[in-house]
């Protein structure tokens, strides 16, 4: 019997021969970016969520691009001229441009991918951001002209976002596969997809705005942040989006890697019913956001992943307003505005929120704000779907959500505030004719001055109006490897490798 | 034994019509539009979203929906997912593989730590050696997955370096046609080494229970009459426990792998997140998240079969294990 640990010594050998030393090192001339998550589709036209966007828009490319600043900029288009109605755009392409399977780009390209976008058979997510296109026109074999059913500025924007250019030929050629192996004019070329693992891209040598200087990048997939992390640590990854909170203090000082953050082009918000009572008053609502603490929620939940809001504009937006100022904590005046509106004995409020650890953190401390009003919180925990679908038919008195877009203020404002988008995203049912108006003048206005005074007014009424309490701006994180050159996060919060605006990510290692 | 096998298949198809009509009624049941998540926050519109509904069929009767999805599954046709506009065997079949690497390399990893520690706690009775792996069995089963899988990474990923923290680049049977074909055993070792935390920190909790399983089963088959005869007419005390006791004390333990099995594969959702491995969990989880119809409706029956087959093996490997035991 004496022969047992024997066993166990075999056992041991077993497992070790399984555990070979250090993974070996990456080769020069790749990035590793570790995501959240795993793309959902390649196609351009049929995606919506961010991780796919970060991939695809590496490899195909739109009319207009943003720049780090938001600010729209030539892509596959080198300029572009508005006719004085403001609804014709006339965009001059890139000559001698080639998509990665060697056929050339031309204005057939532009048009085929903007209009099936816009076709409902397509069922598009992007349609909505394109909608004001009447019409998309070959002019010859370099032009192309864009028709809006009404002036609309916004659209440069909506095209650098929205409408990224597939390859006629192929796109019609490949159907579904084209998800799984896009071709485009981008920096990067399609690798492969290895399905929840890894997509890898190769530098496109011909690009018009200079060969990348990486070889090869490789997005990876690991939903769980700390690890995304330890791998970033261990070496296993170069760049990783969305840093665990409770490490961010301790990387600020880390000399192994270098810390980036960007406040997106987001608001995180309170949202009222204004359809039912006692939402529909405004004192009451003004009241909420008065008694509510938004530093001490931050402070304590979010620390230092956001910034303080004073309306839906960030401070990354173009028409930001850095002397406005929200509605100030103040719980005495709280007090009184709800006396005024005869409820200084309180009422019950029903609070409905998405499963989230931060979310489930932040209620007690608004319960406890909240209860000097005499008003008391019931949470309500759904899961995110539900909420949504809650939202969408104004089944709730007061929730808490967000709102993330591109960086256009139309964007930001236009679908939650306007009157016209009631039973669409304008959830809280708000209407404010003066609101409506200066909404729809900052569409049709190209004079940018003008447009930043028309939007800090409508955010000045929205703010007064309080549909919803503005917490705060969410900021987007990200950790490099010492070794990583020249990354800078993008305002809209995505992963941008290589513009031909000075943009080329790399690598310092041997 | 084949006309068993043949009858046992046979009953799979009302099992699986149950399961198809509970999952498929369920998952629509429960709130969430996948219209609305599916072309986003900020571009939904009301029309839309009716357009939607109707381009892809969720504006008929849940019964109308469910004979239309059936007449499918007949041809083996799972449908497309809503989210990527895929089809969902092609996702699952992408997927699987990993998964059933992972689970079936928990439980080698479950038995090659348990039954030799079973066995040794059980002739070792009340020794040092027994508390020991009553101990650590214990912990085993207290551990939570999340919690081991994250504290193995900073231990052997990040703090001693020895194993890569996450992923699989390789497969283990690509790893093995690799060192077949060209001799090259760097893409096994590749595979071996992304495997070993995952496997570990899913098979823990088997290890744990099979364990005291196989204690109390040689505990109980040790006393038996037939092993005292073993050991009257002399044979060696190890042939004595491992041909005449541990293959009898082996039946229950066959029974808690093949049900544990199926458990696995669901259990991996977890592991295969935080070891951001390659499988089916996650893929479970978004759809759901994403109130991906045909994906959920697609997975929890694939599952379902794999889950329904390894009872079965179980039950044709009880006949193997003891001769007693036959089926008609």
């Amino acid at each position: 019997m004496n022969r047992w640990p024997a066993l166990f010594v075999a056992t041991g050998m077993v497992l070790a021969l399984l555990a070979p030393a250090t993974p070996a090192p990456a080769p020069a001339g790749l990035l590793r970016v570790g995501m959240e998550a795993q793309p959902t589709t390649m196609d351009p036209g049929l995606s919506t969520d961010l991780y796919s966007h970060q991939v695809y828009s590496h490899v195909l490319e739109g009319l207009v691009m943003l720049d780090t600043q938001g600010v729209p900029r030539p892509a596959l288009a080198v300029s572009w001229t508005t006719s004085p109605d403001g609804r014709t755009w006339t965009f001059a392409l890139r000559q001698g441009v080639k998509f990665h399977d060697g056929s050339e780009f031309t204005a057939d390209d532009v048009k085929y991918a903007i209009d099936r976008i816009l076709d409902p058979a397509t069922r598009s997510p992007q349609r909505g951001a394109l909608s004001q296109i009447a019409a998309v026109d070959v002019v010859d074999r370099h032009t192309v002209r864009i028709t809006t059913r009404a002036p609309f500025v916004p659209i440069l924007t909506n095209l650098a976002t929205s409408a990224y250019i597939v390859p006629k030929a192929a796109h019609t050629r490949l159907g579904r596969d084209f998800a799984r192996r896009p071709v485009g004019t981008g920096p990067f070329k399609w690798v492969e997809w290895v399905p929840e693992e890894r997509i890898v891209l190769e530098a496109n040598p011909d690009y018009y705005g200079g060969r990348p200087a990486m070889d090869r990048v490789q997005f990876r997939f690991i939903p769980e942040g700390s690890v995304r992390l330890a791998e970033l640590e261990a070496g296993g990854v170069d760049l990783i989006a969305g840093v665990p909170a409770p490490d961010l203090r301790r990387l600020r000082v880390s000399l192994l890697v270098d810390l980036h953050e960007v406040i997106g082009t987001n608001y995180r918000l309170i949202a009222f019913n204004t359809s039912v009572k006692p939402y529909d008053d405004v004192r009451v609502r003004q009241a909420i956001a008065m008694a509510i603490d938004k530093k001490k929620l931050v402070d304590v939940v979010w620390q230092e992943r956001a910034v303080l809001a004073e309306g839906p504009l960030p401070p990354t937006s173009w028409a930001y307003d850095e002397r406005f100022r929200g509605h100030p904590y103040n719980p005495t005046r709280a007090r009184q505005l709800l006396a005024e509106a005869g409820l200084a004995g309180g009422f019950e409020m029903n609070y409905l929120i998405s499963e989230s650890e931060e979310l489930r953190r932040e209620a007690p401390l608004l319960i406890d704000m909240l209860r000097p009003l005499n008003i008391t919180v019931k949470v309500t925990v759904v899961d995110f779907p539900t909420l949504l679908q809650r939202l969408l038919r104004a089944e709730y008195d007061t929730l808490r959500v967000g709102w993330t877009t591109n960086p256009e203020p139309d964007s930001l404002l236009y679908s939650p505030f306007h009157t016209s988008a009631i039973g669409g995203f304008n959830f809280t049912k708000y209407r404010n004719p003066r609101v409506d108006e200066l909404l729809d003048r900052g569409r049709t206005i190209t004079n940018q001055a003008e447009r930043v005074r028309i939007y800090r007014e409508a955010q000045r009424l929205i703010v007064q109006d309080a549909p919803m309490v503005f917490l705060f701006h969410e900021k987007r994180t990200y950790a490099t490897r010492k070794a990583v050159v020249g990354f800078k996060p993008h305002v809209s919060g995505w992963i941008v490798l290589k513009t031909p605006y000075g943009i080329d990510v790399k690598t310092a290692r041997p | 034994m084949g006309r068993y096998i043949a009858r046992r298949l046979l009953a799979m198809v009302p099992l699986l019509f149950g399961i198809s009509v509970v999952i498929f009624t369920i998952i629509r049941l429960v709130p969430g539009d996948p219209i609305v998540i599916m072309i986003g926050v900020e571009q939904a519109t009301p029309d839309e979203i009716v357009r939607l509904r109707q381009v892809l069929g969720l504006d008929q009767p849940i019964p109308v929906q469910y004979l239309k999805f059936l007449r499918r599954v007949v041809t083996g046709d799972l449908g497309l997912s809503l989210a990527s506009d895929e089809p969902v065997s092609r996702l699952i079949r992408e997927r699987l593989p990993a998964t059933i690497e992972l689970t079936l390399a928990a439980i080698a990893v479950a038995l090659a730590i348990a039954i030799p520690a079973g066995v040794v706690s059980a002739i070792r009775k009340y020794t040092v050696v027994d508390t020991a792996g009553t101990v650590a069995a214990l912990l085993g089963i207290s551990m939570p997955n999340f919690w081991l899988g994250v504290m193995l990474i900073f231990l052997f990923a990040l703090r001693l370096g020895w194993l890569p923290a996450s992923g699989r680049p390789e497969s283990l049977v690509g790893g093995l046609v690799t060192l077949v074909t060209t001799g090259d055993p760097s893409a096994l070792a590749t595979a071996a080494a992304h495997l070993v935390l995952p496997a570990v920190t899913l098979g823990s909790a088997l290890a744990a229970v099979i364990t005291r399983l196989t204690r109390s089963a040689m505990l109980e088959v040790i006393g038996q009459d037939y092993i005292r005869t073993a050991r009257a007419k002399g044979l060696p005390g190890p042939r004595v426990v491992l041909r005449h006791a541990l293959r009898n004390a082996l039946i229950p333990v066959v029974t808690v792998v093949g049900l544990e099995f199926g458990a696995l594969l669901g259990g991996a959702v977890i592991t295969e997140t935080i070891f951001a491995w390659p499988g089916i969990g996650r893929l479970a989880i978004r759809s759901i998240f994403q109130r991906d119809f045909p994906v959920v409706q697609g997975v929890v029956l694939m599952i379902a079969v794999v889950r329904i087959c390894a009872n079965l093996a179980v039950d044709v490997l009880y006949a193997v294990i003891d001769p007693r035991i036959r089926y008609q």
